[in-house]
């Protein structure tokens, strides 16, 4: 199951967000969690951490999550045996060392987030991980998966016809184009708004 | 002060809970404006530039500040500051210039929060336990600043970050360095508003600004915001300036600390960042902090006290102090028996130099003005009587007064000049100073002994006056104090000593209430008076008269009967009573406008140097006094006069015509800036100064005694 992972299927992406942090966002139903290595393939999110390759991994299944340990892995203080239902909150344990904290902030969007608890991170300084189901949403308020204090409105990442899509309340540009409705974003692309700015890089 | 107040633009930047900065910056994520590193994201706006976060081409995270204002002085305190090395200090890499001339600072990027996110989750105050990591961590970067020479100057939440539980101060780049000559060079201000030392608004920058600025970021964590707040730069300076920070929200073992270290004076301040944080893990680990009492203000006493016991062996008496029982050392003799020998040092060293004498008038100078006051009390009764019935006259003897009192005042004030000049020479004759001084440190060694050898935890009396420190510390290096002048301690239970009294809530309400019922009697008899002798000439002037100065004497003495027995500092009383001013003037204006009342000033009334505030006239068309007339008299009348003293109950006399007159001439005064009618504005004065201190609860003399629970006045 793990085998598909690290493809560079657009499944996994980045948004630096000005003023705000880089967020990894994956939009796989299931994300892979492990240690560095050396060879080609490496987990979904690789952590600088003492872990295995694959160590773990989160997957999504209709509304809910769980979590499958291959390597020795807690939930909440417990140890998973096999899998484990993920709740808002939850705190994953991965090799004593690495600990996570599962949220899922919006109770009308299926994605949800991964906090860094202990100092481990992937290579580049991320700031969270969000696990894309349908829905992402940018915005100042709690219930957004990307906390963006400042941000005067809330943008909506959006998954359609297999591409990732962005629309807003507020004026949105595309570059120089005017967003109206939605529009989808690649690599690449900067979205610009009033008091904001972020970039979207697929990995 | 100018510079300071053109730092606005990040005001708001820099709030928790505020922090708005427009999203607008220069270069687009993917840019590459310096050789080898690529943009992806903004991080933030600071004062003094957009940062940027950039991949070098090999992956290396970095921060990279482009340098927009204040180019020169910015880059020659990061030239400086390249190769400090420390962990709680974020690293500067280098200093690059791009293609188009620009230049960058190419900066360890740190990933945490900052200490401002960090107190955005506590509205009400951090949890004591992180409060203090944060404090370790910045007292010992900025201790290895200032170890350098160096002054960080822009100490702040927003530049204070926690990354991996490691704490990193950033913007070491707007650091000077600190020499002699160049200490008070610089005058530009930097620094947002709130974190600022009052002391460079003078553009003076030692090490003391930081203590400052951790202080007021060591109350912001301890209550979730900072003690001076405002709407404007402005008016958040003048607090720094002049306002005492409420350490009512402190965590009472903690108050001394922040005393100390939010001190107005950089002198007076915790001299250092070290001995800050020492005193907050003290105090938080419930060590016993002595109390400290600035030592001048003890010595002072000490010295006057000695001095009035001529024939004691001071040195003798101390000697057998100590050598006597070591263990009373501990207790309650000891801070006496310390100050003792303190005092009675400077004693036989000030005996030393007998060739200097002070004449015998010059010691009695301090009768001078009592004296005159003395002749003064007893002429005015009848000159305020005669005043009051006689307009004419009224007025003739005002300016001779106003007149005479300008006189007055300057040849006091050369007298007094003349007076600290020559007990300044006679102190560098007696050389007092030097060994005042190693009696101060002597002092202070021996308070720490002392503390040293009980160990025991009971809370040092108010009284003890030594340094807090550790005992692996040396005792601080005694401090040049020049020797106080000494003033002779008031001959009675007087107002020219503040008293703390203890007057209970029930006390103070019983008792503004009934002077308040009083007032109104007052004023109705002083109105009808008034209107009797014809100087109030229909109803409807005693109306406005009556009521706008019943308003205004209520509004003195309910903030003042709040304030009476305690130390509010006087600028805040003011600034209380130039509000309340403001309000009674209001009310005057709107009686003025609801009785219809129009003043039949001819143009003599009006003789103020200015007709108009801003762009606010003060007399309108039908030659009446507007609202801003009123506003500004009152406020005026309010704010210069020490009116707490006219109602405290152990003032002086009950009724001080002194006190009367002072009052109607300061009407005076103000209706000769802004135009005010003349007559309106003495009488007004007058009377409210009347009402106020008839009505206000008096306390004869000797009854005082019993109300001070104990205490004793010389």
């Amino acid at each position: 199951m793990t085998d598909q992972a690290n493809q560079p299927d657009g499944s996994r992406s980045l948004l630096w967000i000005d003023g705000v942090g880089t967020y990894l966002v994956c939009t796989g139903d299931q994300v892979s969690i492990g240690g560095p290595t050396a060879e080609q393939r490496a987990a979904d999110i690789s952590l600088l951490a003492n872990l295995s390759r694959i160590h773990a991994t989160i997957c999504r299944r209709g509304d809910g999550y769980f979590i499958e340990a291959h390597s020795p892995t807690k939930v909440s203080g417990r140890d998973v045996i096999e899998r484990t239902d993920l709740n808002d909150g939850y705190e994953i344990g991965l090799s004593d060392t690495v600990r996570l904290r599962f949220r899922l902030p919006s109770v009308l969007s299926a994605s949800a987030r991964l906090e860094f608890l202990s100092v481990h991170r992937p290579g580049l300084s991320v700031d969270g991980i969000v696990l894309m189901g349908d829905t992402c949403l940018l915005g100042p308020g709690e219930t957004n998966h990307i906390l963006c204090h400042d941000w005067p409105d809330a943008v909506l990442l959006f998954r359609r016809d297999g591409q990732l899509w962005c629309k807003s309340r507020m004026d949105l540009f595309l570059g120089d184009r005017h967003i109206q409705d939605g529009s989808p974003i690649e690599n690449g692309d900067i979205i610009t708004g009033p008091e904001l700015r972020f970039r979207f890089e697929a990995i | 002060m100018m510079n300071a107040l053109a730092e606005t633009t990040d005001l708001n930047h820099n709030r928790p809970g505020n922090g708005k900065a427009p999203m607008k910056f220069t270069f687009a994520p993917e840019s590459k404006p310096l050789d080898g590193f690529t943009i992806k994201r903004a991080i933030q706006r600071g004062a003094f530039g957009e940062v940027y976060y950039a991949l070098s081409d090999a992956g290396k995270e970095v921060a990279l500040k482009l340098v927009q204002q204040n180019m020169d002085v910015e880059l020659r305190g990061v030239s400086q500051c390249l190769n400090l090395k420390h962990p709680n200090l974020v690293t500067i890499f280098d200093l690059k210039t791009d293609s188009d001339g620009d230049h960058w600072v190419v900066m360890e990027y740190v990933a945490g929060r900052s200490l401002d996110q960090h107190l955005r989750d506590y509205p009400n105050g951090a949890p004591i336990e992180k409060t203090k990591e944060w404090m370790t961590g910045i007292a010992a970067g900025i201790a290895y600043l200032h170890d350098r020479g160096i002054v960080h100057r822009d100490l702040k939440p927003a530049n204070i970050y926690c990354e991996n539980d490691l704490i990193k101060i950033g913007d070491v780049g707007l650091s000077k360095y600190i020499s002699p000559s160049r200490r008070s060079a610089h005058t530009q201000s930097v620094g947002t508003v709130y974190y600022m030392a009052p002391e460079i608004a003078h553009g003076r920058y030692g090490r003391e600004v930081d203590v400052y600025s951790l202080a007021i970021m060591l109350y912001e964590m301890l209550t979730g915001h900072v003690p001076f707040e405002g709407e404007t730069t402005g008016e958040i300076l003048m607090k720094h300036l002049s306002v005492k920070p409420d350490l009512d929200p402190i965590p009472e073992a903690l108050r001394p600390v922040l005393a100390r270290a939010l001190e107005k004076d950089p002198q007076q301040r915790t001299s250092n960042v070290p001995q800050l944080e020492r005193e907050f893990h003290q105090a938080v680990s419930g060590q016993p902090i002595p109390k400290e009492i600035p030592a001048a203000a003890f010595v002072s006493r000490d010295v006057n006290q000695a001095a009035k016991q001529p024939g004691t062996d001071g040195w003798r008496k101390g000697k057998s102090c100590f050598k006597g029982k070591h263990a009373s050392w501990a207790k309650h003799s000891k801070p006496k028996c310390l100050r003792d020998v303190a005092g009675n040092l400077k004693q036989k060293v000030g005996d030393i130099p007998v060739n200097y004498q002070t004449p015998e008038w010059w010691k009695n100078k301090d009768n001078l003005p009592r004296r005159i006051g003395g002749w003064l009390r007893t002429a005015a009764p009848f000159l305020i009587v005669a005043a009051i019935f006689i307009p004419g006259l009224f007025f003739g003897l005002l300016r001779a007064v106003f007149v005479s009192g300008i006189f007055g005042a300057l040849a006091y004030g050369t007298f007094r000049i003349a007076q600290s000049g020559v007990n300044y020479i006679a102190s560098l004759f007696s050389n007092k100073s030097t060994v005042a001084a190693n009696a101060n440190g002597f002092l202070n060694a021996a308070g720490n002994a002392g503390a040293v050898a009980t160990g025991h935890n009971e809370t040092a009396t108010p009284e003890l006056a030594s340094k807090p420190s550790n005992v692996d510390v040396p005792p601080p290096t005694p401090k040049v104090v020049p020797p106080p002048v000494v003033r002779p301690v008031s001959r009675t239970v007087g107002l020219s000593t503040p008293i703390n009294r203890q007057i209970s809530l029930r006390t103070r309400v019983t008792e503004l209430s009934g002077s308040m019922v009083l007032a109104v009697f007052c004023t109705l008899i002083i109105t009808a008076g008034l209107l009797a002798a014809g100087i109030l000439t229909s109803a409807t002037a005693a109306g406005v008269f009556g009521l706008t100065a019943l308003i205004g004497s209520w509004a003195v003495m309910a903030p003042t009967k709040i304030w009476e027995g305690t130390t509010v500092d006087p600028f805040v009383k003011r600034l209380t009573l130039l509000g309340l001013g403001v309000v009674v003037g209001a009310c005057g204006f709107w009686l003025d406008q609801v009785l219809m009342f129009n003043f039949v000033g001819d143009q003599a009334s009006y003789q103020g140097a200015f007709h108009s505030f801003g762009p606010h006239m003060l007399v309108d068309a039908a030659r009446q006094p507007t609202l801003m007339a009123y506003v500004l008299f009152f406020g005026c009348l309010f704010f210069l006069r020490s009116w707490w003293r006219h109602t405290d109950s152990f003032r002086m006399r009950r009724l001080r015509v002194s006190s009367l007159a002072l009052t109607a001439l300061l009407g005076y005064v103000i209706s000769q800036v802004w135009s005010f009618p003349v007559e309106w504005a003495m009488t007004w004065a007058i009377t409210v100064s009347s009402i106020v201190q008839i009505s206000s609860v008096w306390i004869p003399q000797d009854e005082r005694s019993k109300y001070l629970g104990g205490q004793t006045h010389a």
